[in-house]
């Protein structure tokens, strides 16, 4: 199989190209143009093509002999409107080309971001409903993979393909420890929202096998969540990310009611002040909140439709992803999830 | 609306506050752009082809919010349909250009518009109305400083692969912004008479990063600065007149005087009256601008909805907008004659 994978240098693109040299794949590796690829370790079965899909005018050129597109692609930092571009735009340009090419198949990487948390209910699984246009609420990054989502079943239905989207949680791995949904840092302290919330994590090598299995099985359409089995809680992944990654600062836990208690009286002061038009601070917008909120995960139905199994478990997982890090991971950076 | 990006939402979100104004289509090369565009704000109609949606929605007013070097072309085709035309600055690249434009704009009888959204801030008319009050006394010398960090990680102007129009452009970076520059200093200064100006690049070697100039008026002078790479932003106009000197910092909503000392007046005196006054200026301000982002207002952008809100009225009734053609060659003059001293060129 020859896989072509956008996003190939980034966290998990890297380590997806590495699964599927490990599975014996041919892939053609699309990174920006001026991206470093050395250290990344590809061997001469990873054809490097340095596209920016933006702008690039002969995109149909890059699906030669390809089987398959692995596309995770996608832009999180910048303003709303460039993350919307890289994202949704460039996922779009592409897939155009793709259409007068002999290429049938697509993996998309998706996001968690694209479900409404509000609606979430219990378990926040592949039935959960997707944002509508209260997405707009949210910020570029859910703005930006919903609609790149839109886009992919659009060409993907005009053109009869197989479209596979993997919607991952929160990505993490070595130099990736930081998750977003751990909490807040307020000075000193570490600010766990919930005790007892877990955190819907996978880690970046079990995600990358399920690209590959996805990639390798033929399942037609088809949208999978993709996170682990064993599921840490927001407060024991925080303590180990301090302790292992050296970090000295204090943890403290927020219980989720009482910053939904206090999003509801600022909300209610607001429209009493400002009407319809006034804002609340990004971490009291309930859209916002919402992905704070105590719910299940579950990844029955990847696990049913792949095969996929985690091949790390979360104590693996940890040791592999401290390894290195006598350095402290602060990454406390904005990525998706 | 041709374009569908970040500046055509801020024309959306200030077009929502036109009572004369509905939004009836959206125009961008990009489907998906112009699809979550209307999506977002519920407009009826997408397109991605200019003229497909010129001929089917016969638009009264066309908001041009689409990369510069595009903007000569579909102003031209929105005139020739018959629309009044709304341009994000700069206009046009050249003067030539503008010329055939206005021409083009008399010829159909539709107004020709430039986005010049500081002029008609809150703090920005305050400050016209000190001078045009006498307050100000004669304006001897006007200072713009745009001075914003537009390198960070995710800026289109660090952007290897998809380079920002701008950088290919006269002016680089600065080319950008030197209209809102211009304008605010002619506002004061009135029309120029010469140009002097220095240039240089970011460290990155971006061109355009920085451009100081000095422009003589026939009363006074401006200088104007720009730098692409400072942090903490500021963006201010301070005017020096005969009989005060104010500042107004148009990232924040305030304007802070302070009164010269007169003829026989204790010095010290005045100037403890002018910290105390511009000390409660600024924290008036700074309350101000908590309780204006609280209350959803829209910052910066406020001058667009109001010059919007100005230029719709004036159009509906038969009246000239409030920014003539004479003030927009003039602006754009001093544009042509700022990005002259481009040493490329």
């Amino acid at each position: 199989m020859r896989a072509l994978v956008t996003g190939a240098s980034g966290f998990l693109g890297r380590h997806v190209v590495a699964a599927l040299r490990a599975r014996g794949h041919a892939v053609r590796a699309m990174v920006r143009p001026g991206t470093s690829v050395e250290g990344l370790g590809w061997d001469e079965g990873v054809e490097v093509l340095r596209v920016d899909l933006r702008v690039e005018p002969a995109l149909a050129a890059c699906f030669d002999d390809v089987d398959v597109l692995v596309h995770l692609a996608a832009q999180v930092l910048g303003s709303d409107d460039a993350q919307f571009v890289s994202t949704a735009v460039a996922t779009e340009r592409l897939l155009e080309a793709m259409a007068s090419t002999g290429t049938r198949k697509v993996v998309l990487a998706g996001s968690f971001a694209v479900y409404d948390w509000v609606r979430a209910d219990g378990v926040l699984d592949e039935d959960t409903p997707l944002e509508s246009s209260a997405v707009y609420e949210r910020g570029g990054y859910a703005v930006a993979k919903l609609w790149q989502e839109r886009v992919a079943e659009r060409l993907a239905r005009a053109n009869d393909w197989a479209l596979v989207v993997l919607r991952p949680g929160f990505i993490w791995g070595e130099g990736h420890t930081f998750i977003p949904g751990m909490g807040w840092r307020l000075g000193p302290v570490q600010v766990v929202l919930g005790l007892d919330r877990v955190l819907p994590l996978t880690h970046v090598e079990n995600c990358a096998d399920a690209f590959v299995l996805a990639a390798e099985r033929d399942v037609g359409n088809a949208v999978l969540n993709v996170v682990d089995t064993q599921l840490p809680t927001a407060w024991d992944f925080t303590g180990e990310w301090l302790r292992r990654g050296g970090i000295r600062r204090a943890r403290v836990t927020l219980p989720f009611a009482v910053m939904h208690a206090l999003a509801r009286v600022a909300e209610w002061v607001s429209r009493r002040l400002f009407g319809p038009r006034g804002k609340l601070p990004t971490m009291l917008m309930p859209r916002r909140l919402a992905m704070f909120k105590p719910l299940w995960f579950s990844n029955t139905r990847l696990r049913r439709a792949l095969g996929w199994e985690p091949r790390l478990g979360l104590e693996a997982a940890l040791d592999r992803s401290f390894a290195g890090a006598a350095r402290p991971s602060t990454d406390d950076g904005r990525r998706g999830g | 609306m041709v374009g569908a990006g970040a500046m055509a939402r801020e024309h959306a979100r200030g077009l929502a506050e036109v009572p004369q104004a509905t939004l009836a289509a959206v125009c961008d090369r990009s489907r998906v752009r112009a699809e979550a565009f209307a999506d977002e704000f519920a407009v009826p109609a997408w397109h991605t082809d200019v003229a497909e949606m010129l001929d089917a929605v016969r638009p009264d007013v066309v908001h041009v919010v689409t990369p510069a070097p595009t903007h000569r072309a579909i102003a031209a085709m929105a005139l020739e349909a018959g629309a009044h035309v709304l341009v994000e600055k700069p206009i046009c690249p050249d003067l030539d250009q503008l010329r055939a434009l206005r021409a083009l704009a008399d010829r159909t009888g539709k107004a020709l518009l430039e986005d010049h959204n500081y002029l008609f801030n809150a703090q920005t008319r305050r400050l016209v109305a000190l001078r045009d009050s006498g307050a100000l006394g004669e304006v001897r010398r006007v200072e713009v400083v745009f001075a914003v960090d537009l390198l960070g990680a995710g800026s289109p102007f660090v952007d290897r692969g998809a380079p920002h129009p701008a950088l290919a452009l006269p002016g680089g970076i600065a080319s950008e912004f030197v209209t809102h520059m211009a304008y605010l200093a002619l506002a004061f200064l009135g029309p120029h008479d010469a140009v002097q100006a220095a240039w240089d690049r970011a460290p990155g070697g971006q061109p355009g990063a920085v451009l100081s100039a000095l422009v003589q008026g026939r009363h006074g002078h401006a200088v104007l600065g720009f730098d692409a790479a400072c942090a903490p932003p500021q963006f201010t106009v301070r005017v020096l007149g005969t009989r005060m000197r104010a500042e107004l910092d148009l990232l924040e909503p305030y304007v802070a005087t302070a009164v010269a000392a007169e003829p026989g007046a204790r010095y010290p005196l005045v100037a403890m009256r002018n910290a105390l006054g511009q000390s409660t200026q600024h924290a008036a301000a700074a309350v101000r601008g908590l309780w204006g982002r609280l209350g959803g207002r829209r910052g910066p952008y406020h001058g667009l909805t109001e010059l919007m809100r100005e230029s719709y009225a004036a159009l509906d009734a038969g009246r000239d907008p409030p920014l003539t053609a004479r003030w927009i060659d003039d602006v754009n003059r001093l544009v042509a004659d700022l990005l002259a001293t481009w040493p490329s060129s």
